[in-house]
Order: C-alpha cells, then structure tokens, then sequence
C-alpha cells in the first residue's frame, strides 16, 4: 500500500534542446499540442483553445487504430470522445497550470487532476550540447488533486 | 475516490490503520481529534469501502482493505505512464522542428 503517496503532488522533470518559444508554442497553438497530446494510439483536434485564465481548451480524441477501436466498443465507449481541460494559470513562456478530468479505463472512475507545468532555461544538470542550445525543462504534472 | 482521501483527518486515521487494527478509543488518542469525529470519518471510509470493522468481544476494530488502495496505485501508474508517454512525444515534435537559431535574451528567465 503507497498511501504515504496520495495528497503528495509527483513531480516530472524533462530537459529538451530548444527554446522556451518552441516549447510553449507546442503547449499553446492548437497545431502544436495535436502534434504530441495524444495518448499513444490517438491524436486529437482542436475545437477551442481559449488560452487566458479560466478559458478551456477542448479538443476530440480519436483513435484509428482498430485494436483501440474494439476495445473502446467493448467498454462502451466511442472511438472519439470530447475531452475540456480549464486554463487556470497562464504566464507567457513561464508557467501553465489547468484542470482536467481523465478516467481510468481499469478502474472506471474519473478523477481530475490540477497540473501545473513550468519551464525554465538551463536548470542545473541540463545536458545541452553547446551552450549556445537552450535547454528546457517540463516540472509536472503535480499529481492528480485530491479533492477530485 | 480521490474525495475520500482529500480530507487530512481521514488521511490520519488511514495512517494509523496501516500499523493494523485499531479501535475507535486508539484512533481518538492517535489523531487528536474528538471520539464524534472519529466515528464520523470512520464511517465515510467504511461506507467508500477503505476501512472494515469487527467485533472483539465489547470492542469494535477497524482495519484497511486493500482494494481501493490498489486502485489508487493502478491510477497513478497509469497516469504516470500516459505523461511519460506525452512527453516523449512532446520530444519528438521538438524534434521535428529543431532550434536554430539563439533564443532572445528577454525570452530567458530566472
């Protein structure tokens, strides 16, 4: 049992070799995020990217793969389903924090999550080939809240 | 689910369950709050299906099972799993359109 894990918030650190620009254009142009959003075996498309605070990103996940078709269909679910995600913090290049609600296919309970993500240049122990390439680091998400 | 756990209280009492059964007098004296509290979250947990309740002769004892605590690790496996994923993914693209160019001074920050 890893209770002494719920009510902390997970950190993930990523470091990438671009800019902050390109990092937070691919978080925050409808093409950008259709380009890495997923999840694996899905893309989505964009219907509303309100990108101030309290303005909603909503988007449809599609799936043509027929393996995750079958196995939507025997969930009863729908290959594309309606997914809303609420900007809840909104800073240029610095920070973006949202709400979102995601299920669980093996548990069936939906639980919403309050990520934040934060990017920064060269963070110690940034692996950056040249010193001229900027590295970008992804703190999040901070763990599913839990007052879902 | 998440809703049961989001109340710091009931978070202690689960604590003090993991050392194994306890009364609701233990709990009282190892949470620090009123024997009206305890029961009370005693009795959300139980009817959310975390904390069973047996007799001991005149005591009764309340212990964790294990059920929705291996749901909550199957939740957070998957959703570690699902941003592992994403930001891979998230590599890729920047891959695909790499930087060539020195990023502005007033683009960095702190």
């Amino acid at each position: 049992m890893t209770t002494e894990s719920i009510g902390k918030r997970r950190r993930l650190v990523r470091t990438y070799p671009t800019s902050l620009q390109r990092a937070w254009e691919l978080w925050t142009t409808p093409e950008g995020i259709a380009s890495w959003w997923g999840p694996e075996g899905f893309h989505i498309e964009v219907h509303r990217m309100e990108l101030v605070r309290g303005g909603v990103l909503e988007y449809s996940m599609i799936t043509e793969d027929e393996g995750n078709k079958t196995y939507l269909a025997e969930q009863g679910m729908p290959a594309a389903h309606l997914a809303t995600i609420r900007y809840t913090e909104i800073v240029p290049l610095r920070r973006l924090a949202y709400t979102a609600w995601s299920t669980s296919s093996r548990t069936s309970s939906a639980t919403r999550s309050r990520p934040s993500w934060s990017w920064s240049r060269r963070p110690r122990g940034c692996a950056s080939r040249s010193p001229l390439t900027p590295c970008t680091t992804t703190p999040g998400p901070s763990a599913p809240s839990l007052a879902g | 689910m998440f809703d049961i756990l989001a109340d710091p209280t009931r978070r202690r009492i689960i604590e003090a369950l993991r050392d194994g059964e306890r009364s609701v007098g233990e709990l009282v004296e190892e949470v620090g709050i009123a024997q009206s509290g305890v029961s009370r979250h005693l009795r959300i947990l139980g009817d959310a299906g975390f904390v069973d309740v047996r007799a001991d002769g005149q005591r009764r004892l309340y212990s964790l099972r294990p059920e929705p605590f291996q749901r909550i690790d199957h939740w957070m496996a998957d959703y570690r799993r699902l941003w592992e994923q994403r930001l891979d993914r998230f590599g890729e693209a920047i891959e695909q359109h790499p930087v060539n160019r020195p990023v502005d001074r007033k683009e960095r920050t702190a």
